[in-house]
């Protein structure tokens, strides 16, 4: 009976997942938009960050936006399509350790978000794809998508900005690390950070810290988090996020380690 | 150091220590396991012979898939037919995933697993190499050096960034060939290994 408990699990059905687009409702054209791809996991259970750390896999979210020419009912499309500019940001991740291992993720409802531009006046079509690794003690692997559509306004009209459904979403992105009110230096091959407290702080490197890329990580009497580092040999994208203060005042800042190049 | 991030740092952070890697291009931890039959396989007794040490845990989904459909569906059985031994290390503690001689019984049959097997319910072996997900593979030369530790392929559940790259066929031919291994480390990716607490 174990036994086929352990082998039948991928057949059980999974524990539901949802994706879900939240998007602007208009976006005036030539204009640029943020767009969350929002993903609920059920409680106890958890994804994983673009560095899932020791085991896991990062959360595989894609975005494409099409534009439908067809029902731009007499307006002359600019040149170009709709395209999705940057993206998935990650929001501030979130630290698991279980069996003696450490990773990095998210609970709850998770917000990945996109850039998408609407050069022209049809309305956008956005087709998210997400690809998962759910875990608590086991591993459940899935997918899903969502679909959506913003409305392209007409140029003389402003967008009704009195409430955007992706501000909430934007502000779980890490802020950038130099809001922080923290100092960074690089100087003789080595990283030098500060970050003011109070605390807890955390820190999560996009790319595995190990080797020569440890950092010391010490406070100073004023309750400051100080971190040293030898200078990565950081590939392109990789980023330091930290995190000071707990529960509903945490606040992540995101650290580009490759700029600028020493 | 490690104790100076005690102080700030979140208390789940620091619950327990971290499973470290073995050095690749030292010896290779020696263990003695026993098998589904109970029968007690050393490492050392391989001594001469390339070995690749692959953690394991019926229950994980990328386990599944390699096993199943993936690259490990034959690929064990294709690297003895070469001379090298291909061992099976299962770490997961009594009451969690994977555990049980008669779950490995199971996987073993429903997957054509021809290989040893073997039970590490302690987890000593698996900390000893800091075996850290399922599938974590190794490879230790014919001196009984590890040479290679890391991910099975750059493919988790068959999704390759780029060319496909299977890291341990790449290692045990780098062996074969007198070769140093050219990617002696890579990040291991799947499930935790099931540690008990």
């Amino acid at each position: 009976m174990l036994l086929s408990c352990a082998l039948a699990l991928a057949a059980d059905p999974p524990p539901p997942v949802k994706v879900a687009i939240v998007a602007p409702a208009e976006i005036v054209p030539g204009g640029t938009a943020p767009v969350a791809i929002v993903v609920s996991v059920p409680p106890g259970w958890h994804i994983y960050w673009e560095n899932p750390g020791q085991s896991g896999l990062p959360t595989d979210v894609r975005l494409q936006a099409q534009g439908d020419l067809a029902s731009a009912k007499g307006d002359r499309p600019r040149p170009g399509t709709p395209s999705v500019a940057a993206g998935p940001r990650f929001p501030t991740p979130i630290r698991f350790a279980a069996d003696g291992l450490v990773n990095y993720g998210y609970e709850g409802d998770t917000a990945f978000l996109f850039d998408v531009s609407a050069p022209g006046n049809a309305p956008v079509t956005l087709d998210a794809a997400v690809s998962w690794l759910l875990c608590r003690d086991i591993c459940v692997a899935g997918s899903g998508v969502a679909h959506a559509t913003i409305a392209v306004l007409a140029a003389a009209r402003a967008p009704d900005r009195s409430s955007d459904p992706v501000a909430p979403y934007v502000a779980r992105l890490p802020a950038a690390f130099a809001t922080s009110g923290g100092t960074v230096t690089r100087a003789d091959g080595t990283l030098r950070l500060t970050l003011p407290g109070p605390g807890p702080f955390d820190l999560f490197p996009s790319i595995p810290l190990e080797g020569a890329w440890a950092p010391v990580v010490t406070t100073a009497a004023d309750g400051s988090l100080l971190v040293e580092s030898p200078l990565p040999a950081a590939p392109d994208g990789a980023r330091l996020v930290l995190t000071r203060g707990a529960g509903a005042s945490r606040q992540g800042y995101v650290l580009d380690l490759t700029e600028p190049r020493p | 150091m490690i104790a100076l991030l005690a102080p700030i740092f979140v208390a789940s952070a620091l619950a327990e220590t971290p499973v470290t890697a073995a050095a690749v291009g030292t010896p290779a931890p020696d263990f003695a396991l026993r098998d589904l039959s109970g029968k007690e396989v050393k490492l050392s007794a391989y001594k001469g012979t390339t070995v690749v040490v692959e953690w394991f845990n019926p229950g994980c989904p990328f386990v599944v898939y390699a096993h199943g459909e993936g690259p490990l569906k034959d690929m064990a059985k294709k690297t003895v037919d070469t001379g090298v031994v291909w061992l099976t290390v299962n770490s997961s503690a009594p009451g969690k995933q994977g555990h049980g001689l008669e779950t490995n019984q199971q996987a073993v049959a429903t997957w054509g697993i021809t290989n040893p097997v073997l039970l590490d319910e302690s987890g000593a072996v698996g900390k000893s190499y800091g075996a850290t997900t399922t599938p974590n593979m190794f490879v230790v030369d014919p001196k009984g050096t590890l040479v290679y530790a890391g991910a099975l392929d750059n493919a988790p559940l068959g999704k390759a960034e780029g060319a496909p790259v299977n890291y341990v066929k790449a290692a045990i031919d780098d062996v074969a060939a007198g070769r140093p291994v050219a990617t002696p480390t890579t990040k291991p990716y799947g499930c935790g290994v099931k540690y008990g607490s």
